[in-house]
C-alpha cells in the first residue's frame, strides 16, 4: 500500500509538473486558448469544455501507454500545435456564440476531439518513465495533469480579470463592468499571441 | 470592431515575427533508474537514458556517439560522480559499470556494489544529466524483497542523498 502511494504521488508529481511547466508551453497554451473566451461568471462552462479535453486525453493517453494505439511521434508533435491554431482561428473569427453553429455546444466537441490529440503527446512522455507497471503511473500521472489544469486554469482567469481592468480603462469604462466588447479585444488578444506562437511550431514540426 | 480587428492584427503579427520567442514545446528531460537486491547480495542498478543526452554528458560535449556497448570507463567515469550510494554511517558505496545496452533511442546502465545485502541504510544522490537541463527529473524505483518506493530527484534537490526504503 505504501509502496502504490509512494508511486501515485511521485507520477502525480510529474503529471503535475509536466502541465504547468512554462518551459514546455504547448498545454498552457492550449488551455489559454480554449479559456480566452470566458468570463469568470462562465467558469462552468469553461469546466465542461476542460473536462472534454480530459476525457479525451485520457482516452488516448491509456490507449497508447499500453501499446494499443500507436501514433508516429512527428505526426502527434506537430497536430498538438495544429489543435492550438484551430482553437485561436475560432477564437478570432466566431463573434457572436449564441448564434453559432450548434450554439455553443460544439466547443466541448472539439475540445474533446483535439484532447485526443494531446492525450498521444503525454504518452510519449509517460512511455519514457515506467518499465512494466502502468496502471498505477499511469493514473497518478492523470491525477497530476488535473490538478495542474485547474491551477493554470485558475491563473488564466486571475491574468484576465488583471487584462480585463487595463483594457476598460484604456476604453475609459466604468471601473468594475466588464462589458462584451471588453471580453472580445481580451479574447481577441490572447488568441492572437498564441496563434503566433503555435503557427511557429506547427510549421518547425511539419512531419514532411 | 475594427480596433479589435487591429489588436488582433497587430499581435498575431508581431507574435510572428518575433526572433526571439523563447516559448517551447514540451522536452523530454527524464531518466528511470530501478534500484534492487539480488540473490547473490549486490545491490543492482538499471539506469535508463535518452541516449542522446546521456552520450553528451558522458562525452562532456553535444553530438558525442553513444557509449560503447561494453564499458569503456567513461559511463564509469561519469556516472560516479552523479549516481551515488552511501551505507549505513555515511560510507560510500563502490559502484562498477557491468553493461551498457542500446535500445531504440534509449540506453540501460547496469551497475552493482557487492556486499550489501539490504537497501535499509542505504542513500542514493541521483545527479544524472542536472548539468545539462534545468527541469531534469530522475525517478528512481527502488525493490527490496516485498518494500518498493518511488523517489523523485529534481535539480533542486538532488544533491540531497534520499533513504532507499
Amino acid at each position: 500500500m505504501a509502496a502504490a502511494v509512494s508511486e501515485l504521488l511521485a507520477f502525480a508529481s510529474l503529471g503535475f509538473r509536466h502541465i504547468t511547466d512554462p518551459r514546455g508551453a504547448d498545454h498552457i497554451l492550449f488551455l489559454l486558448a480554449l479559456a480566452a473566451i470566458y468570463r469568470f461568471r462562465d467558469w462552468r462552462e469553461c469546466v465542461w469544455v476542460i473536462t472534454a479535453f480530459t476525457a479525451g486525453h485520457s482516452i488516448t493517453l491509456a490507449l497508447a501507454v499500453t501499446g494499443m494505439l500507436d501514433l508516429p511521434e512527428p505526426l502527434v508533435e506537430f497536430l498538438i500545435p495544429v489543435t492550438i491554431v484551430a482553437t485561436a482561428i475560432e477564437n478570432l473569427i466566431v463573434r457572436e456564440r449564441t448564434v453559432a453553429f450548434w450554439g455553443r455546444r460544439y466547443r466541448p466537441v472539439f475540445a474533446g476531439v483535439f484532447g485526443l490529440v494531446h492525450g498521444a503527446g503525454f504518452a510519449n512522455y509517460l512511455r519514457s518513465l515506467f518499465v512494466d507497471r502502468i496502471a498505477v503511473p499511469l493514473f497518478g500521472f492523470n491525477i497530476g495533469l488535473e490538478v495542474g489544469q485547474l491551477v493554470v486554469i485558475a491563473a488564466a482567469f486571475a491574468a484576465f480579470a488583471a487584462l480585463d481592468r487595463m483594457i476598460g480603462q484604456a476604453m475609459s469604462v466604468t471601473r468594475g463592468a466588464v462589458g462584451d466588447r471588453i471580453v472580445r479585444i481580451r479574447a481577441l488578444a490572447v488568441s492572437a499571441i498564441v496563434l503566433s506562437v503555435a503557427t511557429r511550431w506547427a510549421v518547425e514540426r511539419l512531419p514532411w | 470592431m475594427v480596433s479589435e480587428t487591429l489588436v488582433a492584427l497587430g499581435l498575431l503579427i508581431g507574435g510572428l515575427g518575433e526572433p526571439t520567442c523563447t516559448l517551447t514545446m514540451h522536452p523530454l528531460h527524464t531518466t528511470l533508474t530501478e534500484v534492487s537486491v539480488d540473490a547473490g547480495a549486490a545491490i543492482e542498478i538499471r539506469m535508463r537514458a535518452f541516449i542522446d543526452d546521456f552520450s553528451a554528458a558522458v562525452a562532456g560535449r553535444r553530438d558525442a556517439s553513444p557509449p560503447h556497448s561494453a564499458p569503456d570507463g567513461s559511463v564509469e567515469r561519469y556516472l560516479s560522480t552523479r549516481l551515488m550510494l552511501t551505507g549505513p554511517g555515511g560510507r560510500a558505496v563502490t559502484l562498477r559499470v557491468t553493461s551498457v545496452r542500446h535500445e531504440g533511442d534509449v540506453v540501460w546502465v547496469t551497475l552493482r556494489a557487492a556486499g550489501v545485502r539490504t537497501l535499509a541504510g542505504v542513500r542514493l544522490t541521483n545527479r544524472v544529466l542536472f548539468e545539462r537541463y534545468d527541469d531534469q527529473v530522475n525517478i528512481v524505483q527502488t525493490r527490496d524483497g516485498p518494500r518498493r518506493r518511488t523517489l523523485l530527484f529534481t535539480s533542486r534537490d538532488g544533491a540531497t542523498p534520499k533513504p532507499l526504503v
